[in-house]
């Protein structure tokens, strides 16, 4: 292999600011980018078009590094974006779903499931509450049009705690399994 | 350490600008590319390290040295006189005054340290310029890269949008 021309050194050093970075071989600038936390690499897509179709292929952002922690406590739930650092968990709730008006009785609302970074959630003032779909990434929320409500006291589901009759599950076959596929989302949905 | 001045192999490394560097066989051994070439035999007498040049290569060669006795067979020798804390302590003070170059110098250590696959080298200079990356903003991070921002503006939008969450 013929040695590649390369800038000299010494003309460099002279003028640090007239280094270009761009003939950095993409696999070493994939090696030190591999080396941040996900968060920090998805926002350096902004740099320009190498980096982000460097983050894109080849720090393999799979499923696995984009998953972020979410706690589900008794009528709310977090997203913790980042465990190494001290940020405060982002309450889903209030962000998301804020101008659906559920905020005043967002105590009400559990979570049904979770499934492929959309989150299920049902509202458990009354039976046969809405049900909703939330995208935490894009802050959209669909409304799922009513499903009959469950049996009171049937499958462990007592008063305030409906959305036990539900559940939340991708379906194979449903190939554009998306927040806008309202009819599929409520046949997964109807237990 | 007797072994060492009692003949210890030898290997010569040639960088492309025509100059040659005499290095133990362990020391050159650091780095894993040259370590296999060696095992494959595929090495005679001479290396050349066809895109590093003279400058970068000294100093690759200067870190492999001060690396060699805690990673390679020599290491025993060595912490019987110190302590193996204190050595690392040691070494980390010596990487941190290694590492203070400026940016042209140390961009071309990581591709070297990338392109002769030295671990110790390339983690060290990665972390340099992930610090450098991770405190600054966008601006100042293609600034010092001398790169421009390319996307249109309903580009960079998307992005924004798809990142939404991710800054906070």
């Amino acid at each position: 292999m013929p040695p590649k021309k390369r800038r000299r050194t010494s003309d460099a050093a002279m003028d640090p600011q007239r280094i270009v970075y761009r003939d950095f071989p993409a696999d070493v600038l994939a090696n030190i980018l591999m080396r941040l936390p996900p968060n920090t690499r998805r926002r350096l897509r902004l740099v320009c078009r190498h980096w982000r179709d460097i983050v894109g292929t080849r720090t393999a952002t799979n499923l696995r590094s984009r998953a972020k922690i979410l706690v589900a406590a008794t009528g709310t739930a977090y997203v913790i974006d980042n465990l190494s650092a001290p940020v405060k968990p982002r309450e889903l709730w209030a962000d998301a779903l804020t101008e659906y008006h559920f905020k005043d009785t967002s105590v009400f609302m559990s979570v049904v499931g979770t499934c492929n970074g959309l989150i299920c959630l049902c509202d458990d003032q009354k039976l046969g509450g809405p049900i909703t779909v939330a995208n935490p990434v894009t802050s959209e929320a669909l409304r799922i049009p009513p499903l009959p409500p469950p049996r009171p006291g049937a499958d462990m589901c007592f008063d305030r705690s409906w959305h036990a009759a539900y559940s939340f599950a991708y379906l194979q076959i449903q190939i554009p399994f998306g927040i806008f596929n309202c009819n599929s989302n409520s046949n997964i949905l109807n237990k | 350490m007797a072994t060492r001045e009692a003949g210890k192999k030898m290997i010569m490394l040639k960088s492309p600008d025509g100059m040659e560097f005499e290095v133990e066989e362990a020391v050159a051994m650091e780095s894993q590319t040259i370590r296999k070439m060696i095992e494959d035999d595929c090495a005679d007498t001479a290396i050349l390290i066809p895109n590093i040049n003279s400058k970068i290569l000294s100093r690759v060669i200067e870190y492999c040295n001060k690396h060699v006795p805690t990673t390679g067979a020599t290491g025993a020798a060595a912490s019987d006189t110190v302590a193996p804390a204190a050595l690392a302590e040691d070494l980390k003070i010596w990487d941190a005054e290694f590492i203070k170059v400026n940016r042209a110098t140390r961009f071309d250590l990581i591709q070297a340290a990338s392109y002769l696959n030295i671990k110790g080298l390339l983690d060290l200079t990665s972390q340099t310029t992930i610090d450098t990356i991770s405190d600054n903003s966008l601006e100042e991070i293609r600034s010092f890269l001398s790169t421009k921002n390319d996307y249109l503006p309903e580009e960079e939008q998307t992005i924004r949008r798809e990142n939404q969450w991710a800054f906070q």
